[in-house]
């Protein structure tokens, strides 16, 4: 299964990189974390080494037991980052897509099983997978066993902690040492454990005392580096050398603490974990917006101190102390503990896409965030396959949830509008199919309103906007500030501020409707549920992810394989008495089964209501998740079909409503919040 | 000559047709038998169900087959869980389970950790009991397993109030042993070179079975079986194998008799499955006269036939081939649904070595647990059928690569 020359090679980039961080090592920002990197990649360099005893295993495995018999562990959770940060990992996800695995297991763990089947990895003479957090790594460690010979073991980790799991788990780790007693030819005295676990135990309160300073202001170690450091430290414990790097990193945030820049960021927690790839979010939250994690749960120290005196139950009983084990209830106590101690104003959860445990328990972290008064995001995404990644979505999901931040900052205000200095306010709506402008008065009265098909080119819709807006006799010059937004805000070169549609559909909205408190905007790309306050403020929303399911562009390719214009759907719809049954999630195999639908001879008409029904079902599930308060009006595109509106009220037991022009709430309310921007 | 040996097929009352038109109006009846009560629900194969017997519950496998939407799911659990989970869910919210007296939901995986959670949290379930379930089978993970069915006798009794005894566990083993027996003779008449009752029909009985009164479904079974097998002996040996290509259904849950329906529709013959909602389900027994019967129940539920939570891939994969191989399976059909990672991480080695036996195999992916789903499908799985029979009449003689590990 394995090539030579793709060991050789990977081997010889590892040389590389090695080199390469030992001749940069004093330009080092962050010296600690660079030799903690290097170690991790030394450790790997090594385990291809002939006759050397090397163990792959999940990185939850207790590293101390390794440790004790002088083996080198790897993570395989620490694999697939090399991988992607070497931007391999799209090439070896395809080796396990033609080798039959599934699209949809977690990435880290296919890109571990296609880096073998390629032959970049070292022959690993024990593999150990644990059961507790996650299916994909048991499986992949299981099925890299077999492959190559290896001989596996399971550390089956009880969901429930308690004096029986304890033995259980115990009892594994102690064969857990034999297997490695008979891989070294050699048994660990108590001094061993002695050893090992007082270095442990001094870096576990080292690695606090990090913690602790990570949330004072203008700490250097935030974010993903701070998640590195204390994520590639739990493959070191009870080494010499990770005590030795704690100490130094500890040294130079303590002579640094107090000296950072005073760019007040926002202070965040980060759920999950972090994207790898190059293609991520965080250069562009941490430098142009000030957003920093200054807390995260998986550096999250949570294990006592450990008792050399009973190695394996002490060692149990640190595994069985994961928050994440067993009910969402310790998870949820560790997410309040880490805002209270963190200070922090939003959390972020970073949903890598084949993470199931993680993303399972998105609903009750949300409602525990919103409890506790504090804003939520959820970032759809992959940490190691880039070709997962969209960042038009993903910017605007984050642009709104550092608007609800700042709002929090500022405290309850009133509408600034009648406040401003007198002239004309333009709103810019650039949506994935049409663009919309609103201008309006210094009162909020509309005084003009334009929609254009954007067509492929922005530069080409900028254009006509200048010409018909900005450079019209009756505005030339008049225009005091303009505000962007929609999907192709940042295209607006002319806008003084570029703010999400989430916020200006809560703004016009509010304001076409007073007491309006819950928002559906179906648009081309996106459908949004925007729960809004008494002043058309933002309290929380959600996003679809990716996928165009339950959008406007959903229904266009129904309407095309219906072979019908998209305006005529709902009219066709409504001709029906009940709908054919749409099942499918994604826009493509919905439209397989329209198509066999066709096929089966059913009436048009009732394929029609089925698809608007989806797109209604689909919408409901955002209600739920925000929270349907009357009054709910709906907005965006597709509010002009009927059927879809009529579905959505009866599958949400409410009346909805609906502006007489849906399309232009979001250009409205970026009108009226440029007015009070500029008059504030 | 073969067209005589037809005409006289026809003309004398095929015996295999009156047993399965019989089995129809079997599972007709089944169907019609009230709901047990007092019960409780489960969720997965491994709730050892010989405990909730015991307790004087019926243990009924909560109905997923009954809800089609899965959307307000959703609100709770991403869409990337499997469809079985959010079927779960939406039995949970929808208020549809208010007859039983609770439920037990298993650490099985992931998601299914996550449903607990949700359905804890959001559906206000009474009764709730997260069952622990070991994924290795050596002795460390006997003995917590049977503390962990210690804990559960407890919870139960403290649900019933009354004190589950010995003879009473006895007592439930002998009659789900007899469950178990039965289907297993209803497996053998499937599996009979002509089938005397389809696998559509078999997984109508699965369905039935688990949401009624079991020892009023073992009545029921052995009469019919009794009937049955006077025919059957008399007269079907003689005659000659069915067309339809043998073939062997793995995998993921299955809720209702849609896949094999679909299978059976379209030329194929299902004659034996590995699937937790068929006989995987209820092959292996518990020891009648152990000392202990709480070890015994403990002892049948880990070392069973194993789902792919379970240490043991290639001992599975081994079990696979050998199974198509017992049941003279002439192919195999490997059904999955979306997002269950237990399982498809393991479809590549079992194509692998069902290649390696010469077996043709299927792999089928569902979004749905339940329906013919798509025409797609359909086209697959005719088509599939469609080359066993080609290869059954020797047209293919040297079946290429491509052949045996058919994927559609």
């Amino acid at each position: 299964m394995s090539s030579p020359l793709n060991r050789f090679s990977a081997r010889g980039l590892l040389k590389a990189y090695l080199l390469r961080s030992r001749l940069l090592r004093d330009n080092s920002p962050i010296p600690a974390l660079d030799r903690v990197k290097t170690e991790t990649l030394r450790m790997l360099d090594k385990s291809f080494r002939r006759g050397e005893p090397a163990v792959l295993s999940g990185f939850q495995a207790p590293s101390e037991i390794f440790h004790v018999y002088g083996v080198t562990p790897m993570f395989t959770e620490f694999l697939a980052p090399m991988l992607a940060a070497a931007d391999m990992a799209p090439r070896v996800l395809e080796t396990t897509r033609e080798a039959g695995f599934s699209r949809d297991t977690c990435s880290f763990h296919l890109t571990v099983l296609g880096a073998a089947l390629q032959g970049f990895l070292p022959d690993y003479s024990l593999l150990v997978g644990t059961s507790h957090l996650c299916d994909g790594q048991s499986k992949s460690l299981e099925d890299l066993a077999r492959r190559s010979g290896s001989t596996y073991r399971l550390l089956d980790v009880p969901q429930q902690d308690g004096p029986d799991a304890r033995r259980y788990l115990a009892d594994q780790l102690r064969e857990l040492e034999d297997r490695l007693a008979g891989l070294t030819g050699y048994r660990a005295g108590p001094e061993d454990w002695e050893r090992a676990f007082a270095l442990s135990n001094e870096t576990r309160e080292l690695l606090l005392q990090v913690n602790r300073l990570r949330r004072t202001e203008g700490c250097p170690l935030y974010g993903k580096e701070a998640f590195s450091f204390g994520v590639l430290s739990l493959m070191l414990l009870g080494t010499k050398f990770l005590r030795d790097r704690c100490r130094e990193m500890l040294d130079y945030l303590q002579s640094r603490s107090g000296t950072g820049e005073g760019t007040n960021p926002y202070r965040i927690l980060w759920l999950l974990a972090y994207p790898y790839h190059k293609l991520n979010p965080i250069p562009w939250l941490e430098e142009e917006r000030g957003v920093r994690a200054v807390a995260d749960e998986l550096s999250h120290i949570f294990w006592d101190p450990l008792d050399p005196s009973r190695p394996h139950e002490s060692l149990a009983e640190k595994m069985l102390a994961n928050p994440n084990l067993g009910p969402i209830e310790g998870r949820l106590r560790m997410i309040r503990e880490l805002v209270r101690d963190g200070g922090v104003e939003g959390v972020l959860h970073y949903s890598h896409s084949g993470c199931r445990q993680g993303n399972g328990g998105v609903r009750p972290v949300q409602d525990t965030v919103e409890d506790v008064g504090l804003p939520f995001v959820e970032l759809h995404g992959d940490c190691i396959d880039r070709t997962q990644f969209g960042w038009g979505q993903m910017r605007t999901r984050l642009e709104g949830f550092i608007e609800l931040m700042a709002r929090k900052r500022r405290g309850p205000e009133s509408s600034g509008v009648g406040k401003g200095e007198r002239g004309y306010y333009l709103g810019v709506d650039i949506g994935s199919l049409t663009a919309k402008a609103v201008i309006v008065d210094q009162d909020g009265a509309v005084s003009d309103k334009w929609l254009f098909f954007t067509g492929s080119s922005s530069k080409r819709t900028m254009a006509r906007l200048r010409e018909r807006v900005l450079d019209a006799p009756e505005y030339q010059n008049r225009i005091r500030s303009c505000v962007a937004t929609g999907y192709g805000r940042s295209a607006v070169d002319f806008a003084e501020e570029e703010i999400t549609e989430i916020s200006c559909h809560a703004r016009g909205m509010a304001e076409i409707i007073p007491g309006v408190r819950t928002i559906v905007d179906i648009g081309g790309q996106d459908t949004k549920a925007i729960s809004v306050d008494g002043n058309g403020g933002v309290r929380r929303f959600v996003m679809n992810d990716k996928c165009a399911a339950g959008t406007g562009r959903f229904l266009e390719l129904m309407a095309r394989t219906l072979e019908v214009d998209i305006e005529e759907l709902g009219p066709l719809a409504l001709k029906a008495g009940n709908p054919a049954s749409i099942s499918s999630l994604c826009s493509v195999f919905a439209e397989s089964e329209v198509v066999s639908l066709i096929a089966e001879d059913t009436e048009p008409e009732r394929i029609a209501r089925g698809v608007c029904r989806s797109v209604a079902q689909r919408s409901k599930t955002m209600l739920d998740r925000v929270g349907a308060r009357r009054e709910i009006a709906m907005s965006g595109g597709v509010s002009y079909n009927v059927v879809v509106v009529r579905e959505l009220e009866r599958v949400a037991g409410a009346r909805i409503r609906v502006p007489r022009e849906p399309q232009m709430i979001g250009a409205y309310g970026a009108a009226l919040l440029a007015v009070e921007k500029h008059g504030s | 000559m073969g067209n005589t040996v037809m005409k006289v097929g026809v003309q004398r009352e095929d015996p295999l047709l009156r047993i399965r038109q019989r089995a129809e109006a079997f599972i007709r009846e089944l169907e019609l038998e009230p709901p047990p009560s007092p019960a409780l629900g489960w969720s997965c194969s491994y709730v050892p169900q010989e405990l909730i017997l015991a307790a004087g519950l019926t243990p009924v496998r909560i109905p997923t087959h009954l809800e089609e939407a899965r959307e307000q799911t959703q609100s709770y659990l991403p869409p990337n869980l499997c469809p079985y989970v959010h079927r779960l869910l939406q039995a949970g919210l929808s208020g549809g389970l208010s007859h039983l007296q609770g439920t037990v939901l298993v650490a099985s995986c992931d998601p299914m950790r996550r449903l607990a959670d949700i359905w804890e949290l959001y559906s206000r379930p009474g009764f709730l009991y997260r069952l622990e379930m070991p994924r290795r089978e050596d002795r460390p993970a006997m003995e917590f397993f049977l503390r962990v069915l210690k804990d559960f006798r407890l919870s139960l009794q403290d649900l019933t109030g009354r004190r589950i005894r010995a003879e009473d566990l006895r007592g439930a083993v002998t009659v789900l042993n007899r469950t178990r027996r039965i289907m297993r003779e209803l497996d053998l008449l499937r599996a009979m070179p002509r089938s005397a009752i389809t696998s559509a029909q078999l997984q109508r009985i699965a369905l039935c079975v688990e949401s009624m009164s079991r020892e009023r479904f073992n009545e029921m079974g052995a009469a019919f079986l009794a009937r049955s097998r006077k025919d059957l002996l008399r007269e079907c040996r003689a005659l000659p194998g069915m067309r339809q290509p043998r073939l062997l259904l793995a995998g993921c849950v299955v809720e209702d008799d849609g896949l094999p329906r679909l299978i059976e529709d379209t030329g194929g013959r299902v004659v034996a499955d590995s699937l937790c909602s068929g006989m995987r389900h209820f092959r292996g027994q518990v020891e009648e006269n152990a000392a202990s019967p709480l070890e015994a129940v403990a002892a049948r539920y880990l070392h069973r036939l194993k789902c792919p939570r379970m240490v043991g891939r290639g001992e599975r994969v081994r079990s696979l081939v050998s199974q198509a191989r017992e049941s003279c399976s002439e192919g195999v059909v490997l059904h999955t649904l979306t997002f269950c990672d237990l399982h498809q991480m393991e479809v590549p080695a079992q194509q692998e070595a069902l290649l390696g036996a010469n077996i043709p195999c299927l792999h089928l992916e569902r979004e749905h647990l339940s329906g013919e789903d798509s025409g797609q499908l359909r086209t697959r799985v005719q088509a599939f059928a469609e080359l066993l029979s080609r290869r059954n009449r020797g047209l293919s003689v040297a079946a290429t690569n491509a052949d045996r590990n058919w994927n559609g």
